[in-house]
């Protein structure tokens, strides 16, 4: 019988889809979210953690700007 | 094995795809230049067969990878003496990149788009100033057509050519249904229009293109704003009876009749003192073949106003007749010429009339602490009249309530910021109109007066008592926004038109309102802007950081803070480097181009950054029982358009969570 699983469906590119595998192995075993990993470019993950997947992405973001010290 | 049995068997079916209506892009500068050498007109090196010749190559831009071959465009270039007002219309069928331009022209298209008798001229230019937008197709009957290329004659190898795409649509993709897997098989872009596909299926072949699965848009559409662009579409878009009775007023039909493209113009003083329907195909033949484009947008325009009337019969054909009403005051109009219902006043008798110079800072400055208040609506004292319950309109579409901080500008709000003054003027009459009804003023009664007031001459005055009451408050409001001045004298007073007024009808051809930029743009990512006005520095601030205020000049710099900031906000890329682009200074606005190409490059990829992850709510299927249902399923979800990835190996999909409902159904009458 054909199985259903409930979830969100990632598409990105390669290096984030790294990212994203990469935050998941590094958490503990009880958090892991990544259901499936489709393809290099595509991820199924579980349901809650969409938001954050976003935050610690702009987190990234942030972390790669260059701010200038004001001394 | 005959090879030719696969084009004997061919079976295409065309797929009908909607035309639009309108679009909402309007006018963009541009350059074009041309290939080929005028004396080879007659034999253009490709496209010969396409619109008559009348074909481009497009730049990479607009090519986007072979899906912006075959859109239409109309172009026409800026040179008044030796430029049509109409231009060209073209079709894309090359890509091509020149000194900064989007098009190069065949000979032939260059040509139309100068006045008759002056091509000449346009070509020794060489390259050309130009302004284009993008309009929908018209192929006589068909919406889609393909060819066979000549080179599927291998029986291992097919070849398509897709030919003319009726309306704004972009083919990015085509499928083509194998029998034997029972699956649609994507065939391979090769370039531009060209898909091709190795061992194609024998027998009847099906194609397709349209939104497919995989989450891949495949018909991408440009977007579509609803909303009128200009006056003229407006009055377009009014029911028949106030349309009808909008033209009972012999301005209006005047104004309209100044705002059609020149051949509907043609067309509708030819047929101003005949009486009966004339026939379609009689029309048809008043234009060369040439002209074939443009009368149908022509005719088009002319039935969508409801100047012209179908008639349809079974005997005859479709025949055409003006609207009575219409006619009948154009053709007093012509005899009796145009007469307002005011004169102006004689300026001997102790009026001050403000010199020209001074009417335009007035409007202005009106203008500007309109659009201050409007954006600033928490802070600041009133500094305009208009009642409070008016702001809240104009500002319902712009402004977002918010209980703690006070208002904040909506993305929309930050759009309309970066507008050109004229669009914003529409935005903000158009918003009045469309309330008359609430205030119990009749829409029909303030567009007419509205267009009244475009004829009047700027500078004249005239009186106030020749007004309606309903007029006169409309005129109150009207002189908060800037439109007119009111003055008092001892015994009367009376209302000067601005050029804001005069410019509300404004008809295809008049660009002569552009303001002088004041935006100089540097590599360095550093931005010089000089400019006194308040307004101007609060619409920079919005995505660039200002660093310091000078008497005459705003320094400020481009940072990916300040760009974020904007993204935030709502506001894209593309708007940023179109207000740079339009108001960029006159010294740096004659290079080519205008903003330095490393800063746009820039704020586009920074605005690309932000959108690099996609995620949808879905439902992940496994463990199919056989490789029948599995297939079953894959076309179900995409009938739905709901199926966003399939692994056909392992039999694995991932579908849409809004589609799930309806294949569990589906899968259980499945195992049935």
């Amino acid at each position: 019988m054909v199985n259903a699983i409930k979830g969100v469906f990632v598409s990105c590119d390669i290096p984030m889809t790294q990212f994203i595998v990469n935050m998941n192995n590094s958490m503990p075993p009880s958090q892991k979210f990544i259901i499936h990993v489709l393809d290099s470019t595509h991820l199924f993950v579980q349901p809650h953690v969409e938001q954050m997947i976003r935050s610690a992405i702009s987190d990234f973001r942030d972390q790669n700007s260059y701010e200038k010290p004001t001394s | 094995m005959k090879h030719s049995h696969v084009l004997l068997l061919l079976f295409v079916q065309v797929i009908v795809l909607l035309p639009l209506l309108c679009l909402s892009d309007d006018f963009v500068n541009s350059r074009a230049t041309y290939y080929g050498s005028p004396d080879c007109k007659a034999n253009p090196q490709f496209g010969r067969d396409i619109n008559n010749g009348e074909v481009s190559g497009v730049s990479w831009r607009l090519w986007n990878n072979g899906t912006g071959c075959g859109a239409c465009y109309q172009v026409r270039c800026k040179i008044p003496p030796h430029c049509s007002e109409e231009g060209v219309y073209v079709v894309a069928t090359d890509s091509g990149e020149g000194d900064g331009t989007d098009f190069i022209l065949s000979p032939k298209a260059y040509g139309r788009m100068a006045r008759p008798g002056t091509e000449n001229q346009l070509y020794s230019f060489g390259v050309v100033n130009v302004e284009y937008q993008r309009i929908p197709c018209r192929y006589a009957g068909y919406n889609l057509v393909y060819k066979i290329h000549e080179k599927s004659y291998n029986p291992h190898y097919l070849a398509i050519l897709v030919l003319y795409v009726g309306g704004v649509n972009d083919i990015l993709a085509v499928e083509v249904w194998q029998e034997d897997c029972k699956e649609w098989r994507r065939m391979r872009r090769v370039f531009g229009a060209v898909h091709d596909l190795q061992n194609p299926p024998r027998g009847t072949l099906t194609l397709r293109t349209g939104p497919v699965s995989k989450g891949i848009q495949l018909v991408k559409m440009p977007q579509v704003k609803i909303i009128a662009k200009n006056f003229m579409d407006m009055v377009a878009s009014l029911p028949a009876i106030k349309l009808d009775k909008l033209y009972n007023n012999v301005f209006i039909c005047e104004a309209i009749l100044r705002s059609l493209p020149p051949l509907a113009k043609k067309y509708v003083l030819q047929m101003l003192y005949i009486d009966v329907p004339v026939p379609a195909t009689m029309m048809e033949e008043w234009v060369l073949a040439d002209g074939a484009s443009k009368h149908r947008v022509a005719i088009d325009r002319l039935i969508q106003l409801r100047i012209f009337s179908e008639i349809s019969d079974r005997k005859r054909g479709t025949s055409y007749s003006l609207n009575p009403t219409f006619q009948n005051n154009l053709q007093k109009h012509i005899i009796s010429g145009g007469v307002l219902p005011r004169e102006p006043m004689n300026s001997d008798n102790a009026i001050k009339l403000p010199s020209l110079q001074e009417l335009e800072t007035y409007a202005l400055k009106q203008w500007e602490c309109f659009l201050l208040q409007l954006i600033n609506s928490g802070q600041g004292e009133k500094l305009t009249g208009i009642s409070s319950s008016m702001m809240r309109i104009f500002q319902r579409g712009l402004l977002s309530q918010r209980d703690k901080d006070g208002p904040r500008l909506t993305e929309s709000g930050f759009q309309f910021l970066l507008m050109d003054t004229n669009a914003q003027l529409w935005y903000i009459i158009r918003e009045y109109i469309l309330n008359a009804e609430e205030r119990d003023v009749d829409p029909a009664d303030l567009i007419s007066f509205l267009l009244e007031l475009s004829f009047h001459v700027t500078g004249q005055a005239y009186n106030l008592n020749t007004l309606t009451e309903v007029q006169n408050n409309t005129l109150k409001d009207l002189a908060d926004l800037g439109l007119v001045k009111l003055q008092q004298g001892r015994k009367d007073s009376w209302f000067i038109p601005t050029k804001l007024a005069t410019n509300l009808s404004v008809s295809l051809a008049d660009s002569s309102a552009r303001k002088e930029g004041f935006v100089v743009m540097e590599t360095n990512f550093r931005m010089y802007a000089y400019s006194t006005s308040k307004l101007q520095c609060e619409i920079l601030r919005l995505f660039a950081r200002i660093e310091y205020q000078l008497p005459n000049l705003i320094a400020c710099a481009i940072t990916k803070e300040s760009l974020y900031n904007a993204f935030d906000n709502g506001i894209t890329s593309d708007q940023i480097i179109t207000f740079l682009q339009q108001n960029s200074h006159p010294r740096c606005a004659d290079r080519v181009p205008s903003i330095p190409e490393n800063v746009t490059d820039q704020i586009r990829l920074w605005e690309t950054d932000l959108q690099r992850i996609e995620m949808t709510q879905a439902h992940f299927y496994d463990e199919f029982p056989s490789k029948d249902v599995f297939e079953a399923a894959c076309d179900f979800a995409r009938e739905w358009r709901g199926l966003l990835w399939e692994d056909s190996k392992r039999m694995r999909l991932v579908v849409k969570s809004e589609v799930h409902n309806q294949m569990r159904e589906f899968l259980h009458t499945q195992s049935k």
